[in-house]
């Protein structure tokens, strides 16, 4: 479990990042901050893993203040990933997948099984193992990166924007890749995006940000698209817009259904 | 022809002093430079004083520097170690600003990343920073290698003994072979301590062999 304590973050510029956040994130459940530039959604996610320290507030893990701990020892027991992927570039596929196993002192036979084991589970074929970063494919390089955070088997797992810089045929399949990883392992995830669809699918909640990290509304998906609390977040989801709403109409035999702009947007089944 | 082989011994012993005289500044400017650009790449404002000072320190005239630094270190003049120090803060003038300039370009995504990995500080220097910059610290090595060789026969006008007194001496008594010998010579060693460090760039980073290759 996550929780995040009234927490406040300000830059010694004045700039307020996140004002008096307060959110709690179940264990094995993910939680999908979504928001716009500027609304402090990566800056709540560092917060996690001591990347940032808040100015006043505490985030918990499992009911312990991440302040009191030593922040190298912390990181290793949190999965980290990174839109750019942020791999080593002098290091194999391989090595980098061990990274975090090798700093938690595993001898290295026994990390590079694992580390094959784990590209197994990311979709890899392991004859990539020997391959250096800059000889995959974007999406490639992205599934290196989650295979990377899963090696140790940590409890948490912290995603900024993973799949932020991939195409977005490539973009679909690693997210479902990775609703069915968490159906597996179930892990407690923090996923930050700007892609209200992305959040949606991956979050079994999702918390819409506004500027300075106010929450416009917290829930799970059908919520807020049901549900919306205010224009701001009905704006944001699509849902209150008419984006969303579907009309159905039957050509040649088949139901098609148009969306608000009199576009096909697919075809109903049953 | 004849004259080298009669004199091979000479060149011998010759060109074991310039390696004597050359290889110590070469390790030791490049060491120094690591730690020192390193802190004016993390302290802004230290960085103008150290990239401006050894950018000065390479403006200073070698034989002057060669006569000043004994009044300064106390060391005699005709010492080898004279001519190290002074060969050393050469190779320090050059390193230093190329080696602030690769600090500077190694990828911040990819810092951050070793950081939320679990790096310590001193463990990501090592294990990420520095292998990461290592192209351009190589580049930097080669120039700094090729330099000192070629520095390191001033030595011979003091009457430290180097390559270059096979060309001083030759001038002095009108000896031609004498006079080439020392040049090529000279030249051939730091071609040879330039490829000596491409490769041993190869080998200690072989990710930069074969990039590019996509699956």
């Amino acid at each position: 479990m996550i929780s995040f304590d009234n927490v406040t973050k300000e830059y010694p510029d004045g700039t307020v990042a996140v004002r008096e956040f307060s959110h709690r994130i179940d264990s094995r459940t993910a939680c999908a901050f979504v928001g716009t530039s500027g609304s402090g959604k990566t800056t709540l996610l560092r917060m996690v893993n001591r990347m940032v320290d808040p100015t006043s507030g505490s985030v918990l893990v499992d009911g312990e203040d991440v302040a009191a701990m030593d922040p190298v020892k912390l990181r290793r027991r949190i999965g980290y990933v990174m839109q750019a992927s942020g791999l080593l570039p002098h290091r194999t596929v391989q090595h980098n997948i061990a990274t975090v196993l090798l700093l938690n002192g595993m001898d290295r036979r026994q990390a590079r099984s694992r580390a094959l084991e784990m590209m197994e589970l990311v979709g890899l074929d392991t004859s990539l193992a020997e391959r250096y970063p800059a000889q995959l494919s974007g999406g490639q390089q992205q599934r290196v990166g989650v295979a990377r955070a899963l090696a140790p088997d940590p409890n948490i797992l912290l995603m900024d924007e993973p799949f932020g810089a991939v195409d977005p045929i490539v973009r679909r399949e690693l997210q479902h890749e990775m609703t069915r990883i968490q159906s597996e392992l179930a892990k407690t995830i923090i996923f930050v995006t700007h892609d209200i669809d992305e959040a949606m699918l991956i979050g079994d909640s999702v918390v819409l940000l506004r500027t300075g990290g106010q929450i416009a509304q917290a829930g799970p998906p059908e919520e807020l698209l049901t549900n919306p609390a205010d224009a701001f977040t009905a704006d944001f989801v699509g849902g209150g817009s008419h984006e969303r709403e579907l009309t159905a109409k039957t050509v040649n035999g088949r139901t098609l259904l148009f969306d608000a702009d009199g576009k096909p947007a697919g075809v109903l089944r049953g | 022809m004849s004259w080298i082989s009669a004199n091979a011994s000479t060149i011998m012993e010759r060109f074991v002093d310039h390696l004597v005289l050359s290889l110590p500044p070469i390790l030791l400017a490049f060491l120094l430079a690591l730690p020192l650009a390193r802190l004016a790449v993390r302290f802004r404002p230290l960085r103008t004083p150290i990239t401006l000072g050894s950018a000065l320190l390479y403006a200073i005239p070698s034989l002057p520097l060669f006569i000043i630094m004994p009044l300064i270190t106390g060391i005699e003049l005709r010492s080898a170690t004279n001519v190290i120090i002074a060969l050393t803060l050469y190779g320090l003038a050059l390193m230093v600003p190329v080696a602030a300039d690769a600090f500077t370009a190694v990828d911040r995504d990819v810092l951050q990343s070793a950081t939320a990995q679990g790096f310590a500080p001193m463990h990501r220097f090592l294990a990420v920073e520095l292998p990461l910059a290592g192209p351009a610290l190589v580049a930097g090595l080669r120039v700094v290698a090729v330099s000192t060789v070629s520095l390191a026969t001033v030595g011979a006008v003091l009457g430290v003994p180097s390559l270059g007194s096979l060309f001083t001496q030759g001038f002095e008594r009108n000896i031609m072979p004498s006079i080439v010998a020392g040049i090529v010579i000279t030249a051939l060693l730091a071609v040879l301590l330039d490829q000596l460090i491409v490769l041993i760039g190869r080998v200690l980073m072989p990710w930069t062999r074969g990039a590019g290759v996509r699956a």
